[in-house]
């Protein structure tokens, strides 16, 4: 009797003190989630960019980048029936601390999709609103793009490529592009990608190919008058920048 | 015997589930504080884990006027926090601790912090609630340790019970403290300059020409003396927004060999000489300027940017841009400044609920 009690005591001193411990987790087997990715690689002729410490070749320059900012927004994907499905979702890319960037298109319906198509900027309304109406998280916010807003008048700064280059070397310069302006916005379509997205992974690779920026199809050339834009009316640089830009991002 | 032991074991069993701290007293709990958005200014930032509440955000008053927080119970963190100079240090460029040991950084505005990431000149505090209590141990600041800190309060007659009515018992923690620290300083808001009243109603509230003149100086970019555009100063690209920062860290060019600056947090060299870029809502009180304090005066600054500018390997690339120098005229400068003078908020700088509670 007196060992049975003493048994009944131990246990509930176990159960009382494992009572105070989390719930155990049992373990769970890894699963695929569905999903829609898009994973947008920022390379310079194919490499990967490494930021500030690597120079790479333009024609003209040596350069090497200090930052690399966009946003992507307007997404839409074509249904098979030929229709363009508009998807909310917006994007700020921050290659600098991202090299690698992952979009997550998951809430997309499921369906067959034949293509998809987005654009570099921000559509005119957006670009003119209140950026301090969007909650703090928000792509658009000033919480998280302050540095990509030019403040009252002008809108949103698209693309943000700013960086150093040798020109005659050892002499060492600055440049500083910042393409926005409601013409200078860029669309991207891409019709060869299509997919079936049902209980599945769909992985879109994709690539932001920074020497397009500077070379293709236009040349860019450093000198003292071209290091910097600002998108003015007028400005050469930027027409002549935005002109390169349907050719950032490339599918993989 | 035996018997006893049981008992003895289950009573301990159980007791390891109760709590350690039993308050003493009841406190009803803290009432919640609602900040109402402001035109133009992005949603309230407030951490999940300390919500403000009106006895929270008086404690943490009560604190930031206490000087029983300092070594020698001299100073405390309005010492060098003057509120009618947006909470800087009475025009020092640096502050003088309890020991009359001198800093070697000038004391930052405190205002619209809830927007802003990373604290101190050089970023290395990623929250305000480990800020906080940085100059409390600092030895050449307030000089004292938080654990007597900690028991200076708790043998007052007044601090058991603000702590109770902020947090719902009589104990005073060193977490407390800073949670109570971090709602009064999340608190302390500047919206309602004349820059403000004129954004919400410009009809009303108009700029002078001068102003006006100086604002647009100060939001258009740089254009090359001889390119036909506008003179612009450019400033908005590290000013801008309406928190009149973007909050990044930048090296402004002040130095040939820059010090260390935000490359002390990310240990990257092409951080050195990067520092917080501050809001300049009440700039017109905050001098002197500069993270060290160097310029007496809002005209060094612009003549700083206008034809002083230092080249480094980490200079704005911005600011690089400019060559040699913004070309902008004696009448430019005093234009900028007096639109620098419109965001002067004379209902923060005189807030009574920012002011000392002793």
């Amino acid at each position: 009797m007196k060992n049975s009690l003493f048994s009944v005591a131990i246990l509930m001193m176990f159960f009382a003190l494992t009572s105070c411990n989390e719930k155990a987790v049992d373990p769970v087997e890894p699963t695929e989630t569905p999903a829609v990715k898009m994973i947008i690689r920022h390379e310079f002729d194919g490499e990967l960019i490494n930021f500030n410490s690597v120079e790479y070749n333009t024609t003209h320059n040596l350069i090497s980048f200090s930052e690399l900012s966009y946003f992507l927004t307007d997404f839409e994907f074509k249904k098979p029936d030929g229709s363009w499905m508009p998807f909310d979702y917006q994007a700020l890319i921050m290659a600098r601390q991202k090299p690698i960037d992952t979009l997550d298109f998951s809430n997309l319906p499921k369906g067959a999709y034949q293509g998809i198509r987005f654009k570099l900027g921000v559509d005119s309304v957006n670009n003119h609103a209140d950026p301090a109406l969007w909650p703090n998280e928000h792509p658009l916010s000033i919480m998280r793009g302050g540095t990509m807003h030019w403040s009252w008048n002008a809108g949103y700064i698209f693309c943000k490529i700013e960086g150093r280059f040798h020109k005659d070397a050892p002499i060492q310069g600055a440049y500083s592009y910042h393409i926005g302006r409601d013409d200078l916005i860029t669309q991207y379509t891409f019709e060869d990608i299509s997919f079936n997205y049902n209980d599945n992974v769909v992985l879109m690779p994709m690539r932001f190919e920074a020497k397009n920026f500077f070379e293709t199809p236009h040349q860019h050339i450093m000198r003292d008058s071209a290091l910097f834009s600002h998108s003015a009316f007028g400005d050469e640089v930027a027409e002549i920048l935005h002109g390169n830009m349907s050719n950032l991002i490339i599918k993989d | 015997m035996n018997r006893l032991l049981l008992v003895g074991l289950v009573m301990v069993g159980f007791s390891a589930c109760k709590p350690e701290l039993k308050p003493v007293k009841e406190y009803p709990a803290p009432r919640p504080v609602s900040l109402t958005q402001k035109p133009f200014f992005p949603p309230s930032v407030v951490p999940a884990d300390n919500p403000l509440t009106v006895e929270g955000i008086e404690l943490g008053r009560h604190l930031f006027y206490e000087t029983k927080l300092s070594g020698d119970n001299t100073q405390s963190c309005a010492s060098c926090h003057n509120q009618e100079l947006a909470f800087t240090d009475n025009g020092r460029r640096f502050s003088t601790g309890i020991t009359g040991a001198v800093g070697s950084r000038n004391s930052m505005a405190l205002f619209n912090l809830m927007w802003t990431n990373r604290f101190f000149w050089d970023g290395r505090v990623a929250t305000l609630r480990q800020q906080v209590l940085l100059p409390i141990e600092d030895p050449i600041e307030m000089h004292e340790s938080l654990q007597n800190a900690v028991a200076k309060l708790q043998q007052t007659t007044l601090y058991p019970d603000l702590f109770g009515k902020a947090f719902g018992s009589e104990d005073v923690t060193t977490e407390r403290m800073a949670k109570a620290l971090e709602q009064f300083i999340l608190s302390i808001q500047s919206t309602d300059s004349k820059f403000d009243r004129f954004r919400v109603n410009p009809v009303l509230n108009p700029l002078s020409a001068e102003e006006t003149r100086g604002f647009n100086i100060f939001m258009r970019e740089f254009s090359p003396p001889g390119s036909g555009r506008p003179v612009g100063a450019d400033c908005f690209h590290c000013h801008g927004t309406h928190l009149f920062t973007v909050n990044n860290f930048t090296n402004n060019g002040l130095d040939e060999n820059p010090s260390v600056g935000f490359s002390i947090v990310s240990n990257d060299p092409n951080d050195i000489g990067k520092f917080k870029t501050p809001s300049l809502r009440n700039v017109a009180v905050t001098a002197p300027y500069m993270h060290d304090g160097r310029f007496a005066t809002l005209e060094d600054v612009l003549d700083h940017y206008n034809e002083h500018l230092k080249l480094s390997p980490t200079l704005d690339p911005n600011l690089k841009s400019q060559g040699v120098g913004l070309g902008l005229t004696a009448q430019d400068k005093s234009d900028i400044i007096a639109f620098l003078h419109t965001l002067t908020d004379s209902v923060y700088l005189n807030n009574p609920a920012y002011k000392s509670p002793f």
